[in-house]
């Protein structure tokens, strides 16, 4: 995705700040821009879609790689022991796979 | 991966029935046993799981074995006698594929795989219609090239001439489309006489895979319907074919048929017709669509499959139906007298690995155990069995607002489409499922389960969601009772008529007549009722007449749903009832019954609610008593917040009775919280939870006739704050003086004006 399509998703908002309100806070309301970016890279298909598996309930959660309907998901290498830290490591990746941006910790 | 899943065939037993359990098993041995379910969340948040041992006689280890799954729906006639003396053969149905590019499907075959012997009208490996025929050694298939559209009609029509060896196939579109070359035909020649012959029974939308523990095995598995089957014991011309296409047909054709048959008879049955006279009937296997349209519907002689059967006479067979698993029992358990009505599980343990089978004990029929009963809605169980919301459909992440979580039983469930679908699902095909069978393993029916929609912490959807309700009521020493609403449907009000409350569950949203009339009858009779839910008695459903352990759904017009079926079916094919959600079938929507009908969901994070107007009401005096909070619920296991994942509103437009008092409302709720789409008739902006003040839940109480009352929630996440600090809270305190005077017998008298 081109980098015209980030700014018409955050309309000026900055993207440092925006971040920063999703690392603080995964899940429930967000900003209008940061939930209209959001909602835009959650937009995969399920083929290629990033998701999680959870492989200790309430405990352990590894990043895995959808491939369609009916098809083995590949696990990928991140294992993670909390759900707000499985989400920013999506996000992040997200990022990376849309807009071409690194995101540090 | 899973390696044990298992089923029973009853849910819903009582003292002197025995149920037989059904394992998959891929270890050596395994240990079973049986606890009481009481408490099956496994979040550190929440109170420990609570699942009480109770000795049975079943206990012990058992041998473990392999079991698998035979999906896919087909027809199967036995007709052995038709065929005798036949060499020449024709075959002809009209058709509609949906996956004609899929690779070999039998539409029509007399074909044994294991000797590939037979003679079979197939979707060629080409996506074109063809004829296959061996004799074991020569094997020719002859297709016309030009492949088929999906979802459009042909006729379909293959012959063989045993004294000529001449192969005939012809394929015919019933609308012909610029661009598209569709129709044609191909002959070929084989050998004479061939000997085609085998003892496969006549099978349709399927080849013979032979039969495995009294299972038939459908190989070459056809999607999509066929209407009007003939097989014909003579090569016939493409005339002579033409002739048999329609529902009358000359002496001279009709002394040649093996059989002709009419699937618009029996719509709510398994049978399939053989109208040609020589009685060659069959069934049909793993419950493929009935009650769908044929290639004649006009849409002009009515809508129901009752109106004009003709326009009917077609079936929609799936390579992932599937009815009952049929599984070798590997042990029975006679519910002893005197056991304890409730939630039970029989436990399976194998090398750290654990699963459950869920069953109800309930009490003897017309002898309750307690005042009180919980209605355990095995109905919305089964709509939700083995539901692939996390592994179908992308959009789904939108839905949840937050990463999507899988859980093992989906992993599994995704890569073993042979355990069947939701009624949430698409067919491989990508028609709606409208059946779903409980005698199969259904995975998300069981303690420590997790689901996509529950919001954390917990994480719970339906029946393990529920747990927070039965463990709240014995953290209270409630005693209860546990009734399913299979029972309901079949028992009517009578199993409803000596208690003096019903609990439902968190989302009692599938409900058939028989179910809504007793729950209505219940409640204008004196009865109490405290719905702890949302989206409550929202689908129409029907149950087959003569097939155990089925439930069927037409998501017919409207309402929040999964997929939409086609015109003309919109009618339940079990029972010929019009489909679809309760508020459009006369004065039955939600609000009628409970005071509250769905409104919206979302499934990020939950709010509170506040005091409304009614709170002040001398009416409610009771449900508040004791309790001085403005705000209720602003915690909880679901989401955070006692109102949230789906809403129910209350309004007098809708149905709510006018008296009703709307004790509190929920909100504001986050934009992932959306108005349902029933209400919006343009679509329009400021319709999420952020900002539309219909986005919210009610908490409704209304006094109904001789004495009852009804109080409602309207909030799936509700539950999940009935245990939160230990089941000391606001909304926990409400819910037992609600509780606490609805078993006062003292009636509840009706507000004067
Ligand atoms: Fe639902």
């Amino acid at each position: 995705m081109a980098k015209q399509d980030l700014e018409q998703l955050i309309q000026g908002r900055d993207l440092n700040e925006l971040v920063a309100e999703f690392r603080a806070k995964t899940t429930g309301q967000h900003s209008p821009a940061l939930q209209r970016l959001i909602n835009r890279i959650r937009s995969e298909p399920m083929t290629g879609k990033l998701a999680l598996l959870c492989t200790k309930p309430h405990e352990e959660w590894r990043l895995v790689q959808m491939n369609g309907r009916g098809k083995p998901m590949t696990l990928l290498g991140g294992i993670y022991h909390d759900l707000n830290d499985a989400e920013w490591a999506i996000f992040k990746l997200r990022m990376k796979r849309h807009f071409d941006i690194d995101l540090q910790d | 991966m899973l390696k044990i899943t298992g089923y029973a065939d009853r849910v819903s037993a009582m003292p002197g029935d025995a149920i037989r359990f059904m394992i998959n098993c891929e270890y050596p041995d395994y240990q079973a046993s049986v606890v009481r379910v009481v408490q099956g969340d496994t979040a550190p948040e929440a109170p420990p799981v609570k699942l009480v041992p109770v000795p049975a006689a079943i206990d012990g280890r058992y041998p473990g074995r392999p079991q698998v799954i035979h999906a896919g729906s087909f027809g199967r006639v036995d007709c052995e006698r038709g065929f005798a003396g036949v060499s020449s053969l024709s075959l002809q149905a009209m058709i509609f594929p949906t996956t004609p590019q899929k690779g070999r499907q039998a539409i029509l075959s007399k074909w044994d795989e294991a000797e590939g012997r037979g003679i079979a009208m197939i979707v060629a490996a080409d996506g074109s219609l063809g004829i296959e025929i061996s004799d074991g050694a020569t094997r020719k298939v002859l297709s016309v090239g030009k492949p088929m559209l999906s979802r459009h009609w042909y006729f379909a029509a293959v012959s063989y001439d045993a004294v000529t060896g001449a192969l005939h196939v012809h394929q015919e579109p019933q609308h012909d489309f610029p661009t598209i070359d569709d129709s044609g035909s191909a002959s070929d020649t084989v050998p004479a006489g061939l000997s085609w012959q085998n003892a496969a029974p006549l099978l349709f939308a399927a080849s013979w895979g032979g039969e495995d523990a009294g299972r038939t095995i459908g190989r070459a598995l056809y999607n999509g319907k066929i209407d009007r089957p003939r097989v014909s014991g003579a090569s016939l011309s493409l005339a002579d074919m033409q002739a048999l296409r329609g529902d009358l047909w000359s002496e001279r054709l009709g002394g040649a048929l093996i059989g002709a048959w009419d699937f618009s008879r029996d719509i709510p049955g398994i049978r399939m017709d053989d109208v040609s006279g020589r009685e060659h009937h069959g069934v049909v296997v793993n419950m493929p669509t009935r009650g769908v349209t044929g290639h004649n519907f006009t849409g002009e002689d009515g809508m129901c499959w009752k109106d004009r059967p003709t326009q009917w006479s077609a079936i929609h067979f799936h390579d992932d139906d599937i009815y009952d698993a049929g599984w070798q029992v590997d042990f029975s358990l006679t519910i002893p007298e005197g056991m304890k009505s409730g939630i039970y599980a029989v436990r399976i343990e194998a090398e750290g690995e654990e699963q459950f089978v869920t069953f109800v004990v309930r009490p003897p029929r017309g002898k309750p155990g307690s005042k009180l009963a919980f209605l355990f809605p095995l109905a919305t169980y089964m709509a939700y069995a083995n539901e692939h919301f996390g592994t179908n459909d992308g959009l789904v992440e939108l839905h949840l607002n937050r990463a999507l979580v899988l859980h093992p039983h989906q992993q599994f469930l995704n890569e073993h489409r042979e355990y069947g679908h939701s009624l949430y699902d698409l067919h491989s095909d990508g028609s709606g499922v409208c059946y779903s069978s409980r005698l199969r393993p259904v995975l998300n029916l069981r303690p420590k389960v997790e689901a996509n929609h529950g919001a954390g912490p917990s994480h719970l959807w339906l029946f393990n969601a529920d747990t927070h309700i039965t463990s709240w009521l014995e953290n209270f020493d409630q005693d209860y009772d546990v009734i399913t609403d299979e029972d309901l449907h079949a028992e009517g009000h009578g199993l409803l008529r000596d208690y003096q409350t019903v609990v439902t569950a968190t989302h009692p949203e599938y409900y058939t007549k028989e179910m809504y009339d007793a729950v209505h009858r219940y409640t204008h009779g004196g009865g109490r009722l405290i719905y702890l839910g949302g989206n409550g008695f929202y689908w129409r459903i029907a149950y087959h007449a003569t097939q155990p352990g089925i439930i069927e759904v037409r998501r017919s017009e409207g309402g929040s749903r999964a997929w939409e079926p086609p015109t003309g079916e919109y009618y339940h094919s079990f029972t010929g009832e019009y489909g679809g959600m309760w508020r459009r079938q006369g004065n039955r929507s939600p609000n009628h019954l409970v005071g509250v009908g769905f409104t919206a969901q979302g499934f990020d994070q939950s709010s509170p609610y506040r005091r409304a107007e009614g709170a002040a009401d001398p009416r409610a005096a009771f449900i508040l008593e004791g309790i001085e909070d403005e705000i209720l619920g602003d915690f909880g296991l679901t989401g955070g917040g006692a109102a949230g994942m789906e809403l129910d509103r209350h309004d007098v437009s809708v149905g709510s009775p006018p008296h009703s008092l709307v004790i509190a409302s929920s909100g504001p709720h986050t934009e992932a919280h959306v108005f349902v789409v029933e209400d919006m008739l343009f679509n329009f902006m400021g319709a999420t939870g952020d900002v539309c003040d219909k986005v919210r839940a009610d908490l409704v109480f209304f006094e109904t006739p001789q004495g009852g009352a009804v109080f409602s929630v309207g909030s799936i996440a509700y539950s999940g704050a009935l245990p939160w600090n230990n089941f000391d809270n606001n909304i926990s305190k409400l819910t037992l003086n609600v509780l606490r005077r609805f078993m006062d017998p003292t009636p509840f008298p009706m507000p004067t004006s």
